[in-house]
């Protein structure tokens, strides 16, 4: 058990400062109105003092999912308010929609926008290189968080997470799960950017994806409209609703989503990672009880090794009662400083909260701050 | 002759959307089928080109021989049920992947119908799934001879042949444990998903 003191503390304090200032440089909008911009402060704060919990009582996945679940409720009103906003249906839709320029469409079409890219090319309209914008942000959040993405900055995983943490114990203890299943999000990431090419459509998006609920869907006028909203709800209502509650387990995240494979694919090219340290672990099995989403098992438990799957939640982190598992920069817990002082500020952990942090704040940024503007604004008002 | 290059000119423009028609069938079967070697994967997808090839010969000479006869609703009925038996077909592979001890598995999977999976699934791909193929048929019922039809479908076939190569990239994946795994829960998804869309098809008549 760490002893806490003033000095750390100030240290905790320190690390807040710092991220709340990076955030202002990132993207504060300092030309937009009063009101937005108070709004932006209100979001800089709530992610700096998230920062400050983390560092503070050293209970990563705790504080971490407090933001998670914030960032995706915002998302939800955020959308569900400018649809009703554009005097329509919230849930419905009769107009044929584009599909979201979402991160989950887009991996599983892939090969789509890789055509699409080439037609632009040969065409030469430029304008059509948006999604080429949208590729180079990917990459510097690959690059900068990596696979962590889908456990601190996707505006949609909050669902899940939230739901898992409703009830305190999980209703059903016992079932045994087939490892193979965890393959199942690259089984579908593959074969839907397939027949999403084949098909010229991105077909997961249109049948699976759950998350649409955060949009509008088409009307069911069709068979084929009709028995695309039965299966989206029924994955919906199972993996982000039901499993997660009985559970208490990232069913979607974990088992579903082609963007979490892709995500674990391209992620490694990121150096952080969760790591077990062989002379700590009593191999009591408490972190594979508390990984949400599968991805620690008997056989990675006993070779001390995390699959590409692991999405840095720091679950297993706060379980641990050895603290065996840690964050690492490629395997290496970093001492950059002799000084303990300073060594609790500049170490793998800090690095990586830091960084993610950062980018789900600055994602966070996109639409929390309009709609903090807007309850803002109703409670002046009034 | 004249014919026979309209067909392969056919084959070679329209390729590409061959390649994306089977690849969610032959990808997923590809990288399933391990432990493999090479020789036997490239055989196997050497069996579902010659698969294609019968196909399109039957469907040659038929569509050439009956003319505007196979044309319409019946045409339109036998792809939406190829693309079910192709279905049934990679949900019954999946589950021999699966779970390759059940007695129903074994029973169903006897070594000689295993064997000419590959075949089988290209006969029915080279029927149901492909655009470029239904365009060649109409063609096909246009020209009006059984033997000309067939001619034209062969020249048509060695143009869209040459798409499939790019397949060859999966296999040196299969060796790879996970992606076994992975081609096989591909299998299962194929399965589902082609069902459903023969179903639709015939659905939404
Ligand atoms: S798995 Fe998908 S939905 Fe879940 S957090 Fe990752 S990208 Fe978002
Ligand atoms: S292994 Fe640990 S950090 Fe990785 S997903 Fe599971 S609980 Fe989260």
């Amino acid at each position: 058990m760490e002893i806490k003191n003033n000095t750390d503390k100030l240290q905790s304090i320190i690390f807040a400062m710092a991220l709340g200032v990076c955030q202002g440089l990132i993207g504060f909008p300092w030309s937009e109105e009063l009101l937005l911009q108070v709004s932006h402060v209100l979001w800089i704060l709530f992610v700096s003092v998230i920062g400050f919990l983390i560092l503070d009582t050293n209970r990563i996945s705790r504080w971490r999912s407090v933001f998670f679940v914030v960032l995706a409720v915002f998302f939800i009103l955020h959308f569900k308010a400018s649809l009703i906003g554009l005097g329509k249906n919230p849930f419905f839709s009769s107009d044929v929609q584009e599909v979201p320029y979402c991160h989950i469409a887009m991996a599983s079409s892939f090969l789509n926008y890789l055509y699409q890219q080439y037609l632009a090319f040969q065409s030469g309209s430029w304008k059509l290189w948006g999604p080429l914008s949208l590729g180079v942000l990917w990459l510097a959040v690959t690059l900068s968080i990596g696979r962590a993405w889908c456990s601190w900055a996707c505006f949609y995983g909050g669902i899940d997470d939230g739901i898992s943490r409703v009830l305190p114990k999980p209703l059903v203890k016992k079932y045994t799960f087939n490892k193979t299943l965890r393959d199942l999000p690259a089984a579908i990431l593959i074969f839907m950017t397939l027949v999403s090419l084949s098909a010229m459509l991105p077909i997961f998006c249109l049948w699976l994806c759950p998350l649409k609920i955060t949009t509008a869907f088409l009307d069911t006028h069709s068979p084929t409209r009709l028995l695309q909203i039965i299966l989206f709800s029924a994955i919906g209502i199972s993996t982000l609703i039901v499993l997660p509650l009985i559970l208490k387990k990232r069913f979607f995240c974990g088992l579903i989503c082609p963007f979490g494979a892709w995500q674990s694919f391209f992620g490694r090219i990121n150096p952080f990672r969760v790591a077990i340290a062989p002379d700590k672990c009593t191999q009591c099995g408490l972190c594979l009880k508390s990984c949400p989403t599968f991805v620690l098992n008997d056989d990675a438990l006993k070779n001390h090794t995390i699959s590409a799957y692991c999405n840095l939640c720091g679950e297993c982190i706060d379980a641990c009662p050895q603290n065996a598992m840690t964050y690492t920069l490629l395997g290496r817990p970093i001492h950059l400083f002799k000084s303990k002082c300073l060594t609790r500020l500049f170490n793998a952990k800090t690095f990586f909260v830091f960084s993610c942090l950062l980018v789900g704040g600055a994602v966070g940024g996109l639409f929390v701050p309009p709609r903090i503007a807007y309850f803002l604004e109703v409670v002046f008002k009034q | 002759m004249i014919l026979m290059a309209e067909g392969f000119i056919l084959g070679l423009s329209t390729g590409p959307y061959c390649l994306t028609a089977c690849a969610p069938l032959l990808a997923p079967y590809l990288m399933a089928d391990a432990p493999a070697s090479w020789k036997t994967q490239i055989r196997a997808l050497i069996e579902f080109v010659a698969g294609r090839l019968t196909a399109y010969v039957i469907f040659g000479l038929t569509a050439g021989f009956l003319g505007k006869n196979l044309s319409g609703p019946l045409s339109a009925k036998i792809i939406q049920s190829a693309l079910i038996v192709s279905g049934l077909l990679m949900l019954l592979y999946f589950f021999k992947k699966a779970s390759p001890h059940t007695s129903l598995c074994a029973a169903l999977w006897r070594p000689a119908w295993a064997k000419r999976f590959p075949f089988v699934l290209g006969c029915l791909v080279g029927i149901n799934i492909c655009p470029p193929f239904v365009a060649g048929l109409s063609r096909v019922i246009d020209i009006g001879s059984a033997g000309m039809g067939m001619l034209y479908f062969l020249a048509f076939f060695a143009g869209t042949t040459l798409y499939l190569m790019p397949l060859l990239i999966v296999l040196p994946l299969s060796v790879i444990k996970r992606a076994q795994t992975i081609g096989t829960l591909m299998c299962g998804l194929a399965g589902l998903w082609f069902i459903a869309k023969g179903l639709l098809g015939f659905f939404s008549r």
